[in-house]
């Protein structure tokens, strides 16, 4: 099980629409991952250090070095598959890497 | 879809002839206020918000030529009902890139999501931004300089 961390900026909930695109498509291409949606600012690096990957709207400023692989998540916000697969093929790439 | 159509309504739309991010989002926090849908600090939690985490899409990848757009929005504590104001810009203002804040693009269509549910929020976004998406439609409001026109291709159900 491969634990992802999904962020966004508060106010529509991107964050969320994130954690069900990764869930459905990487459920789809044979991965079994979980991701839990929160807002930038709860970040912290205790809470970071749970995670195997980061996958924010866009790259956040954080206050501290983020350890652990990044996807910026945000291109899936538009639903279309030329923005949206780039970002599901960058994350299986790291996913097999990390060969959990 | 029809949900999120629903919201908007022929008295929140707007053609302005703003030249910041300042001016038209001042004008329309006080016609929402006036209006009782948002709160007295709702333009600067809305102007805060968009320093920190802006709201500028880049509608390039949807179609080469279309004008960008921006969703302007903060949190629900701020908001006192469920509306959309869309605005026209007569003059395209600059806004940072919501996936990509060190980018600036241009901005011709703002969508103001007022919301004060807690839940159900992402719909709202992932419904918008099927409009957004939607090349026709957003070429039919290219053409559309009325309010009666723009309400119409807004409320139309599909292209």
């Amino acid at each position: 099980m491969i634990n992802i961390l999904a962020a966004c900026g508060a106010g529509v909930n991107s964050s969320h629409q994130i954690k069900t695109a990764l869930e459905e498509e990487m459920k789809k291409r044979g991965y079994s991952v979980k991701v839990d949606a929160v807002v930038i600012k709860d970040i912290n690096k205790a809470m970071m250090e749970q995670y195997d990957i980061f996958a924010p709207i866009s790259k956040p400023k954080l206050g501290f070095d983020v350890q652990i692989p990044i996807v910026e998540a945000g291109p899936i916000l538009y639903r279309i598959p030329a923005m949206a697969d780039p970002v599901f093929d960058e994350l299986e790439g790291i996913i097999k890497k990390l060969n959990k | 879809m029809e949900a999120l159509q629903s919201l908007f309504t022929k008295e929140l739309i707007f053609t302005t002839d703003d030249t910041t991010q300042k001016e038209v989002f001042t004008k329309i926090s006080k016609i929402l206020l006036e209006r009782g849908l948002v709160n007295k600090e709702f333009t600067e939690a809305l102007m805060e918000r968009e320093r920190h985490y802006p709201t500028g899409i880049d509608l390039s990848p949807v179609a080469t030529g279309l004008p960008n757009a921006a969703i302007p929005h903060t949190e629900a504590e701020f908001c006192n009902g469920k509306v959309i104001a869309f605005v026209k810009l007569k003059h395209e203002i600059p806004f940072k890139n919501m996936i990509a804040p060190d980018q600036e693009i241009d901005v011709k269509y703002l969508f103001f999501i007022i919301n004060h549910e807690k839940s159900n929020q992402s719909q709202v976004l992932s419904d918008l931004m099927a409009i957004m998406t939607n090349e026709e439609r957003m070429r039919a409001l290219e053409t559309s300089t009325s309010k009666d026109e723009i309400y119409h291709v807004l409320k139309k159900e599909c292209f």
